[in-house]
């Protein structure tokens, strides 16, 4: 009897296998994308997709005899068009020999274009596809999509490795990249009271497209895309750009802060620029509801180090000097917080997320205001408070003071 | 009792990495949820530790006669037979969407229903060592991807806010489900007569479903605090897409298909223990003196039910609705339980003594 | 339906002892190890030469083992010697036997005076010691030493006398488990010289020894070697069954009688652990489970075998725990690589993608390009192709062995990969499953592992990850429904018994292994006294040095 059973499982499973195999693939059957640029056109509203594709044989690591081609680039940009985004994607594959996959995918670019008439359509379109990741970076790309994915960055095998990689560096070498990933824009759009903030990415004209791809390096060429500011969003529609100061500011009011840099003027002469780092910031927002009148209160504390100090100064703990920079510091941190609440009033969008904090705060109150949340907005008081503390002055403890000698 | 508490938590979990509702509150409901379930559960395992040598097809019949007693029985195997069909046929789903989109669900299924039918046909002993030995491997797979997702939840702990904001109803509705998720706990009356100490067993399962509310609670914590609570309840599988949003590095970025494999671990041992369950109450409904013939044809309506009685995700959804999956399930519970328990006050108060008899 | 949930019926750890039972026979089969060996050392030799023997042969169960070789002084006392099996020196024996029976005539009336037949044994038997002791358990333990005892009717002292054989013999350490420490006899052909080696690890009479005649054509003698009071008694009458139920005309090795004795013959799995190592089974033994041996055959069968000590080498416990532990997890480590990783690479590699790093898919793509196989075929091939390669390493002669191995791996795998037919990539998994494999230290286990490697690549390229599961799932629940002898196989994992595990994964130290496994019956719970964890004394070196630092 048991042996019976277990030989009719045996057979079961053997039928099983052999008709089996329904999503195998042979890796090199697929066609890897690496990074995907949406469009659209504005007066057809055709949405344009771009990906960059990765090309395995021209990535140099195969034996001389293999015959891999050298001269090729070790990726390939394509670019299809359609009525819908998924549309457009489902068009690439016309034009390739290969099965995409997207599993791999890490950057999504919009065009500014895109923005502007509204992302959604391609967030959801993200979000159903099982295969797109949603952990993959965003930007808003302030210049000609299909130039950014055609270019090569000259320290990276492929443009989408290089675009990953600036991103993540800026995020935290300088903080200047608003909203990490696609699930967070998700989070946001699904929560009352905030609105988008995406990063920017600045593509420069001249990417030498013609030029071959061994002597990129070589030449002093200009970088191929400068990341840093962000674009505002209201709803899932564009509605401006943030320069680097009001993105900053929105680091410095979220407490987004891995690293960053501050530039003051001395307090002694107060012409000379210095430059303090900032790092270990923290940021707490509080609604305050009285007597009928609504205030918000955010302070900031950070830590500072000193950076660039090009004049000799006195830092010893007896003088005010260090006092005076950091007040010149927090001041310098309220002006970045004030410029961002500014833009956000004068674009009539909460990147910041005020309504938010209120709905988490006071909720009865929040569904007083949320209709007319931006009248509310504008005339609200926002109570910034800041704080640093110099911890540091960097290798040397005080300025050797050579331009005394001039 | 080793046994019972790791394969009673392993079940209880299960249900945990499939529904989040409730929004921002869905950890409140599961507290909540945690004071209904006990007090299923005390009412699964109690009458079970009244009678420590019977399984429950035995009891019933001593308590409310022959042929009444087979008919609660028989609302017994079809709450087991609803169950291994619906947790299979979750994971299939889960699998399709999640990884193998071109593969036939019904395959998917009788694997499923193959492997728990060879677990069943060896006998509780083996399910219950296979148990021992999953355990750990779920535990630390689910710890892990719930560790992963720390780093993430705590720059995010604001989606939690506010607390309580829509009062306390949309919170008890939320904590229907996961309260009549209990109905697993229902093979507890097949197993207690196995155990090493059946008085025991009632000790043993709520200490299984505190451990299982508080993983529930740390589930919904997360899932909440990164997808947002919106999020959370719009998605398919809400853990698991949680653990899709993990990027902790080039290498640890893509460990859903770990969550997948450990959530599979887990169905094995509830499908395995409810197919043991249901085709043993079956035979002992029937007079067989083996329980083992019976597997076979059960595993085919098992597995058959599995695919058909749900035609897409929307009508598997629909059964987690609180509306309709809460009276549901929850009849499966209440009506043969309260009628024996009923019986057993009657009897009681008449002054014999039923486990006696 | 009585399903004994965990280890069922364990009996609780004895800390006091049994009553004892006081009747006529001292030595009761339900008598536990330290019982039995209270009553040995409490007993005398009795006057009466037949009670003797009787109570020696008792003691040590009727080993087959232990000679007696009757006769009569002289022709007129009756006497006896005793002595082991083959580990005495026969023209030793010999000659004791013709001095007493021949030379002790010249001696006027030794047959009135016992004291003068003491003298005369002394003088007389040019042996080069002559002890005396009145107590079997000594008299036992000089006999494990190759010593011979001489008892005389009516006489309640044994003379002993060292008839040690010295000469050595070709035993050599066992060339499929070799060990970095340790010692380095292996066992041979020879049932006697195997017993003498395990004689001479145990030696207390409480080592029984039975013997079996199987094969109506062969007479193999099948011996039975176990602790009398360690071993469960019904494991031991089980096994006596399983052998006596045996109806063959040939048992020629081991391995016949393992596949007359398993619980469960369908399956893969060794179900009694092959040894050829002395040290394995003693210690094996000395837990309370059971050696087979069989004439003709170095391969020694212990029995019960639990799945983990497939993965323990007797080194392990020679080195200091976290070394021993640390090669025990390097070990399962190899396993697990051994068993899934084709299955793994295929099941990544052509259903989740997206679990590789982009980089490293980017490399296997690029290695791939222009092969003209599915990767499953590749792996297959590689496989098949590693195995023929393997099997013919082991059949050549060793001086051929390497020649094939170098062109096998280097030559064709080298080739092969720059012809283009298959990738590197391929190549890297499967030499990579093939050393972890190598790190299985039981041969026996580690066939299975090669074989379970193609049912899961044959899953993983029809469900992949998930298939893999399917198998592992089936697999754990068979290795959960495996017994060796009664005993669960996957134990002491599952069930999970914790006090079972110092000795499993992680290795306690010595001291702290302060219990047999539980799962063997537990007759004799304690195998040494707690608390003997090493500490320096009060007056330790620092003391002393800071007291002489004060004087000076």
């Amino acid at each position: 009897m048991r042996n019976k059973t277990a030989a009719i499982i045996i057979i079961i499973t053997l039928v099983l296998c052999l008709s089996g195999c329904w999503n195998r693939r042979d890796p090199e059957d697929l066609a890897l994308v690496l990074a995907t640029a949406f469009d659209r056109d504005r007066e057809t509203g055709m949405y344009h997709v771009t990906t960059q594709i990765a090309n395995p044989l021209a990535m140099g690591w195969q034996d001389a005899g293999q015959g891999g081609g050298g001269d090729k680039k070790p990726f390939w940009t394509l670019t299809a068009s359609g009525q819908l985004s998924y549309q457009a994607m489902r068009n690439l594959t016309k034009g390739i020999s290969r099965e995409f996959s997207w599993a791999h995918n890490r950057v999504f670019v919009f065009s500014e274009e895109l923005a502007r008439s509204g992302i959604y359509p391609v967030m959801d379109m993200v979000e159903r596809e099982r295969q797109l990741r949603t952990s993959g970076y965003v930007v808003v790309a302030d210049g000609d999509v299909r130039k950014l994915m055609e270019a090569e960055f000259p320290l990276e095998e492929t443009g989408a490795r290089g675009l990953d990689r600036q991103i993540a560096t800026i995020r935290y070498e300088r903080s200047l990249f608003p909203v990490k990933s696609m699930n967070e824009l998700y989070n946001i759009l699904a929560q009352p009271g905030r609105e988008m903030f995406i990063g920017r990415v600045k593509i420069s004209e001249n990417t030498q497209q013609d030029q071959p791809g061994q002597g990129t390096g070589a030449t002093a060429s200009p970088p191929p895309a400068i990341i840093g500011g962000g674009a505002v969003f209201k709803g899932d529609k564009m509605v401006g750009w943030a320069d680097e100061q009001q993105t900053i500011g929105w680091a410095y009011a979220t407490g987004r802060v891995f690293r960053s840099a501050l530039y003051i003027k001395d307090p002694i002469d107060d012409t000379t620029p210095l430059g303090i780092g900032v790092y270990h910031l923290k940021s707490k927002m509080r609604p305050v509801f009285e007597n009928g009148s609504l205030r918000i209160e955010m302070d900031i504390s950070a830590f500072g180090i000193l950076l660039d100090i090009p004049v000799y100064r006195d830092l010893s703990v007896e003088s005010s000097y260090i006092t005076s920079l950091e007040q010149r510091g927090a001041q310098a941190i309220r002006d970045a917080v004030h410029s961002t609440i500014a833009l956000s009033r004068e674009l009539d969008s909460d990147i910041i997320g005020f309504g938010n904090l209120i709905y988490r705060k006071l909720p009865g109150l929040w569904t007083q205001v949320e209709d007319r949340w931006y009248e509310v907005f504008r005339d609200i008081e926002i109570d910034v408070q800041a704080e640093m503390n110099l911890r540091r002055t960097g290798l040397v403890a005080s300025p050797l003071g050579a331009e005394k000698r001039r | 009792m080793l046994f019972m508490m790791r394969t009673t938590v392993v079940i209880a979990l299960l249900p945990v990495l499939t529904s989040a509702d409730a929004l921002q509150d869905a950890w409140v409901s599961a507290i909540v949820s945690f004071f209904g379930a006990a007090f299923l559960v005390a009412m699964i395992a109690g009458l079970g530790a009244k009678f420590p040598d019977l399984t429950i097809v035995e009891y019933a019949q001593k308590l409310i006669g022959k042929w009444p007693g087979k008919a609660v029985c028989l609302i017994i195997i079809w709450a087991f037979l609803v169950i291994a069909a619906t947790d299979t046929r979750i994971y299939a789903e889960a699998l399709v969407i999640g990884s193998l989109t071109e593969t036939p669900i019904p395959f998917i299924i009788f694997s499923t229903v193959i492997v728990g039918s060879v677990a069943a046909y060896s006998g509780l002993e083996v399910i219950g060592r296979a148990a021992d030995l999953l355990f750990p491997i779920f535990v630390v797979m689910i710890v892990v991807s719930l560790a992963f997702a720390i780093p993430d939840a705590t720059t995010m702990g604001s989606n939690l806010e506010p607390v309580l904001a829509r009062g306390i109803g949309p919170v008890l509705r939320g904590s229907i489900i996961p309260t009549v998720i209990i109905a697993q706990y229902l093979c507890l009356t097949m197993i207690i007569p196995a155990a090493n100490q059946p008085k025991k067993a009632l000790g043993t399962a709520l200490w299984a479903l505190t451990g299982s509310t508080m993983v529930l609670v740390l589930v919904t914590l997360a899932v909440t605090a990164i997808l947002g609570p919106h999020q959370g309840s719009r998605v398919v599988f809400p853990f698991l897409s949680m653990v899709r949003t993990i990027y902790i590095s080039v290498f640890l970025e893509r460990v859903e298909m770990f969550a997948l494999l450990a959530w599979g671990f887990g169905i094995f041992i509830g499908v395995s223990v409810s197919m043991y369950c249901g085709s043993r109450a079956l035979a002992q409904v029937l007079g067989l003196d083996d329980y083992r013939p019976l597997i076979g044809p059960l595993a085919v309506i098992w597995g058959t039910f599995s695919v058909h009685s749900y035609h897409n995700l929307f009508q598997l959804r629909t059964l987690f609705q609180p509306k309709i999956g809460g009276p549901y399930i929850l009849s499966l519970i209440l009506v043969p339980m309260g009628i024996l328990w009923a019986a057993y006050g009657i009897r009681r108060l008449a002054g014999g003594k039923p486990d006696e008899e | 339906m009585g399903c004994r949930i965990g280890i069922g019926k364990v009996r609780y750890m004895r800390i006091h002892r049994r009553k004892k039972e006081k009747t006529g026979d001292p030595l009761k089969d339900n008598m536990d190890l330290s019982q039995r060996y209270q009553e040995v050392q409490k007993m005398k030799l009795a006057p009466g030469l037949e009670q003797t023997l009787q109570t020696l042969q008792q003691v040590c169960g009727y080993s087959q083992d232990i000679k007696i070789r009757r006769f009569n002084i002289n022709g007129q006392i009756p006497a006896a010697l005793v002595y082991l099996n083959d580990m005495v020196n026969t023209l030793s024996v010999e000659e004791i036997l013709r001095v007493l029976m021949v030379d002790i005539q010249r001696i006027e009336g030794w047959q009135k005076d016992r004291g003068l037949l003491r003298s005369a044994i002394k003088n007389l038997l040019i042996i080069n010691s002559i002890e005396e002791t009145d107590s079997i358990g000594e008299l036992f333990y000089k006999m494990t030493y190759g010593n011979t005892a001489i008892l005389v009717e009516g006489q309640a002292e044994a003379f002993v006398c060292g008839t040690v054989d010295i000469k050595n013999r070709d035993i050599s350490e066992p060339l499929s488990e070799t060990n970095i420490r340790g010692p380095r006899d292996g066992f041979v052909e020879s049932l006697c010289i195997n017993i003498t080696l395990i004689r001479r690890r145990i030696r207390v009479p409480h080592l029984w020894i039975e013997t079996f005649e199987i094969g109506s054509l062969t007479k193999t003698k099948v011996a039975v070697a176990y602790m009398k009071g360690l071993a469960d008694e019904k494991m031991l009458e089980e096994l006596r069954s399983r052998l006596r139920r045996i109806e063959t005309d040939a048992i020629l090795e081991s391995g016949d009688i393992e596949q007359y004795i398993e619980d469960q013959p369908f399956t893969l799995f060794p179900l009694t652990l092959r040894t050829e190592r002395p040290d394995l089974v003693c210690s094996s033994i000395l837990s309370g489970r059971v050696a087979v041996l069989v004439t003709g055959s170095p391969h020694v069968l212990v029995l019960p075998a639990d799945f983990s000590m497939f993965f323990q080498a007797s080194d392990d416990y020679y080195e200091k725990p976290p070394q021993g532990s640390f090669v025990r997890i390097l070990r399962w480590i190899g396993a697990i690589i051994s068993v899934f990783l084709p299955g793994f690479y295929v099941a990544v590699v052509n259903f989740h993608q997206e679990l590789l790093p982009t980089t490293l898919l980017l490399r296997v793509t690029a290695s791939r390009e222009g092969v003209p196989f599915p990767v499953i075929a590749e792996i297959l091939i590689m496989e098949v192709l590693f195995e023929v390669l393997r099997e013919a390493g082991i059949r050549l002669p060793v001086a051929v062995g390497p020649a094939i191995s170098i062109v096998g791996a280097l030559v064709l795998g080298e080739a092969a990969i720059r012809a283009g037919i298959v990738s590197p990539a391929v190549v890297i998994v499967i030499a990579m499953t093939a050393i972890a494999n190598f790190s299985n230290p039981v041969f026996s286990m580690a066939i299975v592992l090669r074989i379970l490697r193609f049912a899961f690549t044959i899953l993983a390229v029809v469900f992949g990850l998930f298939g893999v599961q399917f198998g592992m799932l089936l697999l754990i629940v068979h290795l959960c429904s495996l017994r060796s002898l009664g005993i669960p196989y996957m134990s002491p994992l599952a069930p999970n018994i914790p006090s079972d595990m110092k000795d499993n994964f992680l290795l306690a130290p010595i001291w702290a292994r302060t219990t047999r496994p539980k799962i063997l019956g537990r007759r004799e719970p304690g195998r040494q006294s707690p608390g003997q964890m090493p500490h320096p004394g009060k007056h330790s070196l620092d003391d002393i040095k800071g007291g002489n630092q004060d004087k000076n």
